[in-house]
């Protein structure tokens, strides 16, 4: 077309643009300035549901949905009357209609040439529903991811903010800062492996005890059980709180204490709770603190609203007790009414 | 001035009691699911509401609804940004988490 020299070789050449119009992968259609469809390729019969033969001819406005349906007539008319381009030689995403009346978006670009004093538009296209599917799946992805990072980071303000409150010094600051942190990023770890799902309680188990590094002084009974992600952020927290409290006053402070860990599922369905007991024996005499902690904050006071169930520390003489009661699943939320509740 | 929470995750409410303490507020709540925080708009005698906008796949919404038509006003703390509170309750302030105490400081001001 045009091109310097190329005088037209013939039959064989013509059959050799054929093959690679036919052999395309993107849909191909040629249309004359009036919209009248001139070819039709076969990855355009695939992309659209039409055979060629049966759209060449036909107006190129029965392969878009409206708006562009009705309207395209008139497109080629006023491109023919200013020359104003709004589409050819630049290109851009459309919706297309297949035979069976579905939409789906497409890539479009439109190249215009001329050949015996008429002219032609040709039209090269792609499914790009694929593409778009993942493209929304990657805004979702990135904007939860936001979400996420933004909660954590207020979780890590708050546990930072209480650390501070409550530090003796600033260096009992520092390790009690670091060693929440290394509790929730191991949550984190367990979390990440499941997607994010929900984590087994043994699992969350193993990650304190290995935090501690001696498995011989803890005892551990009770069936596996899935906790939300939520739960087993909150329970894991709670946790390391029991064992840095043990291993500064109570049972892992001497050589011989034990913890033991109990837990059992009780109820059915939407009742069903994990009864969980923390136990220390066999350390020093045990006397209340003073005076409230985070440990004990978020164990008395938080824990028990967060997993609607019930948490209880008790500082009984021969070892701390701990029971911690949690809802296993959420109802679904009940239907409360958008606005104009009364 | 007396203040009601309404936050799922206890670690966010832990955090914001301290400082609406620190702000000389006495607080209530919090409130940790969508039923709980409606419960709570309608019974608390409270003169300001701070509402997380996501509470558990629910959100705060119908609780804001019943404050507004109590006429007690309220803050949103959230992490999704504007574009995650209802259209129509944009006009109350909205704090982003993690909170900045200085932003909570002149909301808390600005409605006594």
């Amino acid at each position: 077309m045009g091109g310097r020299g190329a005088k037209s070789g013939g039959a064989g050449e013509e059959a050799r643009y054929r093959a690679i119009v036919d052999t395309a992968v993107d849909a191909i259609v040629v249309i004359d300035e009036h919209g009248r469809i001139e070819a039709f390729n076969p990855a355009a019969e695939r992309l659209f549901g039409y055979a060629a033969a049966d759209m060449i001819g036909a107006n190129v406005n029965g392969l878009m949905p409206e708006p562009h349906h009705g309207a395209h007539d008139r497109y080629l008319e006023t491109y023919r009357a200013t020359g104003e381009r709004r589409i050819i030689g630049i290109g851009r995403e459309v919706f297309g209609r297949r035979q069976d009346g579905s939409t789906f978006p497409l890539e479009l670009s439109i190249a215009e040439w001329r050949s015996a004093g008429r002219r032609f538009f040709t039209g090269v296209m792609r499914d790009v529903t694929e593409r778009k599917r993942t493209e929304e799946l990657q805004r979702l992805l990135v904007n939860e991811l936001n979400h996420r990072v933004k909660n954590t980071l207020a979780t890590v303000q708050s546990v930072a903010g209480q650390t501070l409150r409550n530090a003796a010094d600033l260096g009992d600051a520092r390790e009690s800062l670091t060693t929440r942190l290394l509790a929730l990023a191991r949550t984190h770890d367990i979390l990440t492996r499941e997607s994010w799902e929900g984590a087994d309680l043994r699992d969350i188990l193993a990650g304190l005890i290995e935090s501690y590094g001696d498995a011989t002084r803890f005892v551990l009974a009770g069936p596996s059980v899935r906790l939300s992600p939520k739960t087993a952020l909150s329970l894991s927290l709670a946790l390391h709180e029991l064992m840095t409290n043990a291993t500064k006053y109570g049972a892992l402070s001497t050589p011989a204490g034990q913890v033991s860990i109990g837990w059992s599922r009780e109820g059915e369905g939407y009742e069903e709770r994990l009864r969980l007991g923390w136990k220390e024996s066999g350390g020093p005499l045990v006397s209340p603190p003073e005076r409230q902690g985070f440990g004990s904050r978020l164990i008395t006071r938080g824990l028990a609203l967060e997993l609607d169930g019930e948490a209880a520390l008790d500082y009984q003489p021969d070892g701390v007790a701990c029971t911690i009661v949690a809802r296993l699943r959420r109802p679904p939320a009940a239907v409360v009414p958008a606005r104009g509740a009364a | 001035m007396r203040v009601l929470i309404v936050e799922d995750e206890i670690m966010v409410a832990m955090l914001v009691e301290d400082l609406l303490t620190d702000l000389g507020c006495v607080v209530t709540g919090p409130a940790v699911s969508a039923e709980s925080a409606v419960e709570a708009a309608r019974r608390e005698d409270v003169d300001f509401a701070l509402l997380d906008v996501n509470l558990d796949g629910g959100t705060s919404f119908a609780a804001a609804d019943v404050l507004r038509a109590r006429g007690v006003p309220f803050a949103f703390v959230t992490g999704y940004g504007d574009q995650g509170v209802r259209a129509d309750l944009r006009d109350a302030p909205i704090l982003s988490k993690p909170v900045d105490p200085k932003h909570l400081a002149r909301t808390i001001a600005a409605a006594r």
